[in-house]
C-alpha cells in the first residue's frame, strides 16, 4: 500500500512540530490562538489548530515553555506562552540536528549526479 | 449565545473524556488551552458569535479525537502493555505430564497383563491429545517407552527362560534390552520435564 501524503506528513511532524512551536515563540511571548494561526497558515506543519495545545502542554511539562495570564482588551484574560532558557537551548540543539538531517535527506533524495 | 456555548461545552466534554488517561496537569493544560483558543477566536470576530461561527472555530481546531490522539501520542507509557493471558487449552494442565509418564511407565512395564495395557493406552491417548508436546516428542514418547520399558519383562522372560542359550546371545540380548530400557526411561524423563515446563507456561 502506498502511504498517502497526509500520513507521511503526520509522521514527519512528529518530533519536529514541537520545535516549530518553540521557534514561533523566539520573538516573544504569544497566546495560543496566535501561535495556532501562524502554524496552520501553510497547511503543512499542523493539520488542525487543536493539536497545538497538547504540544504546548507537553513543552510546559518539560520546562521548555512557561505560561502567564494577561489581561486582554477583548474578553477574559488570556494565557500567554513564553520560551524558557531551557527551551531556547533545546531549540538550538534541534536546529543543528535538523540541518544535518535535512541535508542528508535532500542529498539521498536527489541521488548521485 | 446559549446554543454556541453548548456546542463548545460539548466539544470540551468530549475532549476531556478522551484525555482521561493523561497526566491531570497536562490534561488541564490542554483543556484550558483549547477553551482559551475558542474564546480568543470568537472574541476576535468583533460581533456576537453565531452558531455558524462556533462551528467554524471548532472545525478549525480539528475533531476532539484528533487533539486527543496528539496528546496521547506523546505520552510515555505508564506501564508496559501486557498482553491479556491466553486461555489455557484443554489437556495442558500441570497434572498432564506426570499422569502421562506414570500411565505409560506402569502400563508398559506390566503390559503382559490386560489392565496395565489399558493404562498404557490411556497414557498414550493423553500424550497425543495434549498440546504440551511436539509431534516428534509424541512419536518418540510412544515408541521408546513401549519398546524399552515394555520389552524388558517380556524379553528377559524369553532370554532367561531359553534353555542354555549361547553366552554371546545372552549378552547381546541383554545389552540391547538394557539400551532400550534406558532409552525408554530417558524419553519419559524428557516428556515429564518438557511437558511440565510448558504446562507452567500456561499458569499464572
Amino acid at each position: 500500500m502506498v502511504p498517502s501524503e497526509d500520513s507521511i506528513l503526520t509522521n514527519l511532524r512528529r518530533g519536529a512540530l514541537e520545535y516549530c512551536v518553540l521557534a514561533s515563540l523566539r520573538e516573544g511571548e504569544a497566546y495560543g490562538f496566535d501561535i495556532a494561526r501562524r502554524l496552520v497558515a501553510d497547511g503543512v506543519l499542523m493539520g488542525g489548530e487543536g493539536t497545538l495545545y497538547p504540544l504546548l502542554a507537553r513543552l510546559r511539562k518539560a520546562g521548555l515553555v512557561s505560561t502567564s495570564w494577561q489581561e486582554s482588551d477583548a474578553g477574559p484574560p488570556r494565557r500567554y506562552y513564553a520560551i524558557t532558557d531551557d527551551g531556547a537551548r533545546a531549540l538550538d540543539t534541534f536546529r543543528r540536528a535538523w540541518t544535518s538531517f535535512r541535508d542528508a535527506v535532500d542529498l539521498t533524495l536527489e541521488g548521485p549526479r | 449565545m446559549n446554543g454556541t456555548t453548548d456546542r463548545t461545552r460539548q466539544y470540551l466534554d468530549d475532549l476531556a473524556r478522551m484525555l482521561d488517561a493523561l497526566d491531570p496537569q497536562e490534561r488541564a493544560d490542554v483543556l484550558d488551552g483549547v477553551r482559551d483558543h475558542v474564546d480568543s477566536a470568537l472574541g476576535a470576530l468583533g460581533h456576537e458569535p453565531t452558531a455558524a461561527d462556533v462551528d467554524r472555530v471548532l472545525a478549525e481546531l480539528g475533531s476532539p479525537g484528533d487533539v486527543a490522539r496528539e496528546a496521547l501520542a506523546g505520552r510515555a507509557p505508564v506501564a508496559p502493555v501486557v498482553a491479556p493471558a491466553a486461555a489455557r487449552p484443554a489437556l495442558a494442565g500441570m497434572w498432564v505430564p506426570p499422569t502421562v509418564v506414570g500411565l505409560v511407565l506402569l502400563g508398559a512395564a506390566f503390559s503382559v497383563f490386560v489392565l496395565p495395557l489399558a493404562l498404557l493406552l490411556a497414557g498414550l491417548v493423553l500424550l497425543w491429545f495434549s498440546p504440551l508436546w511436539t509431534p516428534l516428542e509424541k512419536a518418540l514418547g510412544t515408541i521408546l517407552p513401549v519398546l524399552g520399558v515394555g520389552a524388558v519383562p517380556l524379553g528377559s522372560l524369553l532370554v532367561f527362560r531359553a534353555d542354555t542359550p549361547s553366552q554371546s546371545g545372552i549378552t547381546l540380548w541383554g545389552v540391547l534390552l538394557l539400551a532400550l530400557l534406558v532409552a525408554g526411561l530417558v524419553t519419559l524423563v524428557v516428556l515429564a520435564v518438557r511437558g511440565g515446563r510448558r504446562a507452567r507456561g500456561w499458569a499464572a
